[in-house]
């Protein structure tokens, strides 16, 4: 619910300015010019823009699964198990947001594979304990936290914000863990990216 | 000659940014003045690293293996924190598994659907090309799935080297 309120402002905002950004025009000429191949227009930035949000959507569907394979494991505590499904509930609100992207983009969002597969993908079947899962959550954040920072150049400058923000929750996601794993604080600053 | 002239110029600009980064934050209350100390500091740090970053460039030194193995952890540590969101190892995930990567064709992956970019992009991954690639993977490969830039140059050698060491 309170995700809900907080992503849908930001989310009306991408879909009034959808047309005009995620313009990757700039590159796009570079590389025309690297391969020899004319720029084509838009068509050809709005393919490149629909693949990075699909790219940042898988991640998200990796991400929701997560939380459902930790929260259904068995492995944690009851308390623990209702943070998970807190900060799951805030990667289904990113995918959301991602998917609207897209369509508003035209294309056509990527689906979420099996959980069989998210399973195997992550090598659940190793997790023996609450603090691996942890670990494991914690890896997942901290890189999702570097992986929306590091996109933020590929994207046109009006979806900077909705990446920042996204780096910013899952940033906030990796400092609970992190926390909850005893792990010390970073002593050198710009933790992440 | 031009090395000698490169160590020239390197050194006093290393001393600025040292002041630079140091004190407008910290001075006032640490360092005082800043008359005496820092010369002597900076003196010890800066003239060996920077010869050796210099010097080095593109050779083995003696302290070769040395610097490989502290390369490639921290190479690890980067590919967890930068990459690990996206991909692994041995696992095709949001981007293919990498084992072996360096000295593969790009997009050949056996059981991960490229973009077509990638699928058209013809080379093979090579220490320059992924250096390219991780500057801009848009600029190789128009309309790939990885937006991701790695923008600092010494993150992307270490990469790269562990990415070789499990290539082998
Ligand atoms: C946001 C997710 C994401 C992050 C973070 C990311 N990548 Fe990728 N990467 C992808 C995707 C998706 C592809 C497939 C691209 C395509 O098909 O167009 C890919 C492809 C690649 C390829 C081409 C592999 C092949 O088989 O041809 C290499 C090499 C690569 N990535 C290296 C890296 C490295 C090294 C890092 C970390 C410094 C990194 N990537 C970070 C998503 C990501």
């Amino acid at each position: 619910m309170t995700d809900r309120d907080l992503i849908m402002p930001s989310r009306r905002a991408m879909l009034g300015t959808a047309g005009r950004t995620l313009s990757l025009a700039g590159i796009a000429m570079v590389a025309g010019a690297c391969t020899g191949v004319a720029s084509k227009a838009t068509a050809d930035e709005t393919d490149s823009d629909v693949q990075i949000l699909n790219a940042a959507i898988a991640l998200e569907h990796e991400g929701i699964a997560a939380y459902q394979i930790a929260a259904t494991s068995g492995l944690l505590d009851p308390a623990v198990v209702d943070i998970g499904v807190t900060f799951q509930g805030h990667h289904k609100g990113h995918r959301d947001a991602l998917v609207s992207a897209v369509q508003a983009l035209g294309g056509v969002p990527a689906e979420a594979e099996s959980l069989e597969h998210y399973a195997t993908a992550l090598d659940a079947a190793s997790l023996t304990n609450q603090a691996d899962v942890l670990k494991l959550a914690l890896r997942l954040e901290t890189g999702a936290a570097n992986a929306y920072l590091g996109l933020i150049p590929a994207l046109g400058t009006d979806y900077h914000q909705i990446a920042a923000r996204m780096a910013g929750d899952e940033a906030y996601h990796a400092a609970i863990l992190a926390n909850a794993l005893g792990e010390p604080i970073p002593v050198e600053p710009l933790i992440f990216g | 000659m031009t090395r000698a002239l490169l160590r020239f110029c390197v050194l006093p600009s290393a001393l600025w940014l040292l002041a630079g980064c140091g004190a407008p934050q910290t001075a006032p209350a640490l360092t005082e003045p800043a008359s005496e100390p820092p010369p002597a500091a900076s003196t010890e740090i800066n003239p060996p690293s920077m010869a050796i970053h210099i010097s080095d460039q593109g050779e083995v030194s003696e302290a070769g293996t040395h610097e490989a193995g502290a390369l490639i952890e921290r190479g690890e540590r980067v590919y967890q924190r930068q990459c690990g969101a996206c991909h692994s190892l041995d696992q095709n995930r949001v981007g293919p598994m990498h084992r072996g990567v360096i000295g593969r064709a790009a997009g050949t992956v056996p059981g991960y659907r490229y973009s077509r970019a990638l699928q058209g992009l013809d080379l093979v991954w090579t220490d320059e090309t992924l250096d390219a690639w991780l500057q801009n993977p848009s600029q190789m490969a128009r309309g790939t799935a990885m937006g991701f830039r790695l923008q600092d140059a010494a993150d992307r050698a270490a990469v790269i080297a562990y990415l070789e060491s499990v290539s082998e």
